[in-house]
């Protein structure tokens, strides 16, 4: 047997090369794991900013504050829906992907983008058009906050699907191979998942 | 027929579908094995969740606040 | 994950990559773990030096009642900067950056952690950081104290913008660190090593990565929120728009409260394997001190309210936090009886590494009966706020953390220098250490509970002698530091080669050559059982059961 060098040791190792499936699968278990401890991680920063929202709600005698509107929640559900459909076409990309129908993939995964931008879209509708400000009252302080960190959210997942799908383009990922699309598409359920606790939250409670 | 009731009608009505697929990929992947399954099974009731808050609001039934316009 | 999984890294011919050659990747920019840890270790060092700088300028202020060393407002930089940097940029790294980082993955028989690159990336998190905080200096400095409560704190300059962002990003590398050890111990370990035989100071970094891996994160928030309270003047904070400033206090402890056990248990798992390999025996109770390290991790999420009783909390928030609060000191007792009776009937070797942990023991324990007078809620309402709650924090973060860390020094120092330290010059350190540790911190329980408040630069001349004599210990006690630094040098310079394993120890670390090779082990070993069984054949497979466990110091 040769000897691999580029293997293991000191970090630089995966990536460079071709591994082999034995190789592969343990680095994937890694990066599987440490890939859920970060969403784990990150749902805590969501959840500790969603307990100051209740907390504000509690020490104000209505909800929102006089002179405050919620913003529009018929249309906040047309734009949730977007993004919620958004998470169904991902998990289509990745099983056409595993399936190694490659075009339905791309498709799906397109389709997802643009459904994510729209829903981006929406929202900035909705901030222009909202009647609450960021510094004019504990509503909209908790609204723009939470809103605000999960559009970046969402748009740190616009551009990761765009990566992985290029990536695809170039050929990098295979129906045996595809960590860095499974870890997209996780991400974009958690940012999915994220909203439905959000517009509970905004829109309904 | 204004707005806010095209607004109703495509959230509930996407609402219905989104949540149609997303039953049936949770469907598919009940028996099946493994972590990152597992993780989107979780993932995909919440989405369930989700559709049923949308369904909810189009159907006028929670969240009713007028629509605001300026 | 699932059951085809191969475990490649596990398996005992897996390949060793060659070093690298150029400084810059053997050095600075170095992914190999143990470099990593020494990085942490000098960087931290020398925030503890500086933080202790800052400490001193307090003490010498407060020589007499109304001196004019500094002004008011500088006193309450120089305690915000003692508190900041010893917590975040001192402590904290030290006990997981640097003992976690190049202990924790030998003791578990891995060639390095499981995302090296990332490990790297979390370290430079660190420098930049402190040049963020330290650049605060020059803006306005903040001065509302480490916790840095609004209103106070948002009343500054825009000093609290670099020290908000300064913390968020040392916390990146913290919660990066924390996710990198816990992958590494679930999926890393050496094949035979299950759970109950991992070392307990394994034990200790992977639950202190639990904790850090939620709590930092909600640091982050309150962090955040804080920094947008500032720059955007968004009203959480602001009563007058609705905002509440205790909703602060509730996101900082809820992280700040785990941050405690975040500093102390790994010092648990530094002084579990201390005790053991000193004393002879196999450690007492290794189950009920793995598991009350646990339980210690979840109650601390169920206290954080404790540090809150003055802030106008109902009663039916205050109890229960109470008791929670008391509670702890179960776990915590199951610990320390645990060390005790491994302790009882054992042929003690007092040496250097041996005396700061029984120092640890017996400060950390008064340090512990303060804490659970201190969470009783009508002890707090009258000690709240005065030097009692400095003599208390000191007592658990000097007398334990640092105790325990210097301990941990004179420990894995031949492991990771190869050479020995000087044993004569130790003994000094440690008993000056200790004499002047009680000296300083033990009269501040007494002018606590006499009412001298903390945090103001000047008091009550009826105060006047204790506090002269606080302050003198307090120099002593630095000096006494000097004596590690002459020792580290000496060692450095003459010290005697150490061999693999100087100690006797059993634990993994010592089966390898000091300083370990880059690759660590060339064959990873395989693992028979827990690692204390003293008088027993070594539990890991050739060649790794050859060493010597006779002491050879």
């Amino acid at each position: 047997m040769a000897v691999k060098t580029e293997t293991l040791g000191h970090g630089h190792g995966y990536g460079h090369g071709v591994m082999t499936q034995e190789e592969y699968v343990e680095q994937r278990d890694l990066r599987f794991l440490g890939f859920l401890l970060f969403l784990f991680t990150d749902s805590i920063f969501f959840t500790a900013y969603i307990f100051a929202a209740l907390y504000l709600r509690s020490a104000a005698p209505v909800w929102p504050p006089v002179g405050v509107e919620r913003p529009d929640v018929n249309l906040g559900a047309v734009n949730a829906i977007i993004l919620f459909g958004s998470g169904i076409t991902a998990h289509y990309a990745m099983h056409r992907l595993k399936e190694s129908r490659l075009a339905g993939y791309i498709w799906f995964t397109i389709a997802t983008i643009i459904l994510g931008s729209a829903f981006l879209g929406g929202q900035a509708y909705e901030y222009a058009h909202i009647h609450a400000t960021w510094s004019g009252s504990t509503f909209g302080a908790a609204f723009f906050t939470l809103t605000g960190l999960h559009g970046f959210h969402v748009l740190v997942g616009v551009v990761y699907l765009i990566v992985t799908l290029l990536q695809s383009l170039a050929g990098k990922y295979t129906p045996e191979r595809h960590f860095g699309l499974t870890a997209a598409t996780l991400y974009w359920h958690f940012v999915d998942v994220i909203w439905v606790v959000l517009f509970f939250l905004f829109y309904i409670y | 027929m204004d707005i806010a009731h095209i607004a109703d009608t495509i959230g509930a009505l996407g609402a219905i579908v989104v949540g149609f697929f997303a039953i049936r990929f949770l469907r598919k992947e009940w028996k099946l094995k493994g972590a990152d399954i597992g993780i989107t099974k979780v993932m995909l009731t919440l989405l369930v969740i989700g559709c049923v808050e949308a369904l909810l609001v189009g159907l006028r039934i929670v969240g009713q606040t007028p629509l605001s316009t300026h | 994950m699932s059951t085809d999984t191969i475990d490649i890294l596990r398996r005992a011919e897996a390949p060793i990559h060659p070093a690298p050659e150029s400084f810059i990747k053997k050095y600075i920019f170095s992914v190999d773990h143990k470099v990593v840890g020494i990085q942490y270790f000098i960087v931290s060092g020398l925030m503890i030096l500086l933080s202790g700088l800052f400490a001193e300028a307090i003490r010498v202020q407060l020589t007499g009642p109304h001196n004019t060393f500094l002004t008011p407002q500088q006193f309450d930089e120089a305690f915000t900067f003692h508190g900041t940097l010893m917590v975040w940029f001192g402590a904290i790294p030290l006990v997981t950056g640097a003992f976690g980082n190049f202990v924790m993955p030998l003791q578990i028989g891995a060639r390095d952690v499981a995302f090296p690159w990332l490990n790297m990336f979390s370290f430079w998190t660190f420098p930049p950081a402190v040049l963020i905080l330290l650049s605060s200096l020059a803006f306005g400095a903040p001065n509302a104290g480490w916790t840095e409560y609004p209103p106070v704190s948002l009343q500054a300059g825009v000093g609290i913008v670099f020290w908000t962002t300064a913390v968020f990003t040392v916390g990146i590398g913290a919660t990066l660190t924390a996710l990198n050890f816990l992958t590494t111990v679930i999926k890393m370990r050496a094949p035979g090593m299950t759970f109950t035989r991992m070392p307990l100071f394994v034990w200790a970094s992977a639950v202190t990565a639990v904790l850090s891996l939620v709590a930092t994160t909600a640091l982050a928030s309150a962090l955040g929120s804080l920094f947008l309270s500032h720059v955007f003047n968004v009203p959480f904070y602001d009563p007058s728009r609705g905002g509440t400033v205790v909703l602060f206090q509730h996101m900082f402890w809820f992280y700040s409260h785990p941050a405690v056990y975040i500093l102390i248990i790994p010092v648990f798992g530094i002084v579990s394997e201390i005790i053991p390999t000193f004393a002879r025996k196999p450690i007492f109770g290794y189950k009920l001190i793995a598991y009350s390290t646990v339980s210690i991790a979840l109650l601390s999420f169920m206290v954080w309210a404790h540090h809150m009783f003055t802030s106008g909390l109902g009663p039916w928030v205050t109890m229960p936090f109470m008791i929670l609060s008391m509670l702890i000191a179960v776990p915590t007792g199951i610990k320390i009886f645990s060390w005790t009776a491994t302790l009882f009937g054992a042929n003690l070797r007092l040496t250097t590494a041996m005396l700061f942990v029984l120092g640890f023991l017996s400060t950390f324990t008064i340090g512990g009966i303060t804490g659970v007078m201190l969470a009783s809620v009508p002890v707090d309402w009258h000690e709240h706020a005065t030097y009692f709650l400095v003599a208390h924090i000191h007592y658990v973060l000097f007398g334990g953390t640092l105790m325990g860390v210097l301990g941990g020094i004179y420990y894995w120092w031949p492991k990771v220098t190869g050479r020995l330290m000087n044993e004569k010059l130790g003994k000094w350190h440690f008993w000056l250490t200790f004499i002047f540790f009680n000296a300083t911190f033990l009269p501040m329980h007494f002018v606590g509970l006499l009412g001298m408040p903390r945090r103001v630069a000047y008091y009550d001349p009826a105060f006047h002698g204790l506090n002269l004599f606080i302050s003198i210990s307090a120099f002593l006690l630095a000096g006494a530091f000097l004596l590690l630094f002459a020792n580290a040098f000496w060692s450095l310079k003459k010290g005697q080669a150490a061999g693999p394993n100087p100690w006797g120890a059993r634990t993994l670390e010592w089966m390898i050559s000091s300083p370990p090779p880059h690759y660590n082990f060339k064959e990873i070993p395989e693992v028979y059982s827990t690692p204390y069984g003293y008088g027993e054949p070594l539990p890991y497979s050739a060649p790794y059961n050859q060493v010597s466990t006779t002491p050879t110091y």
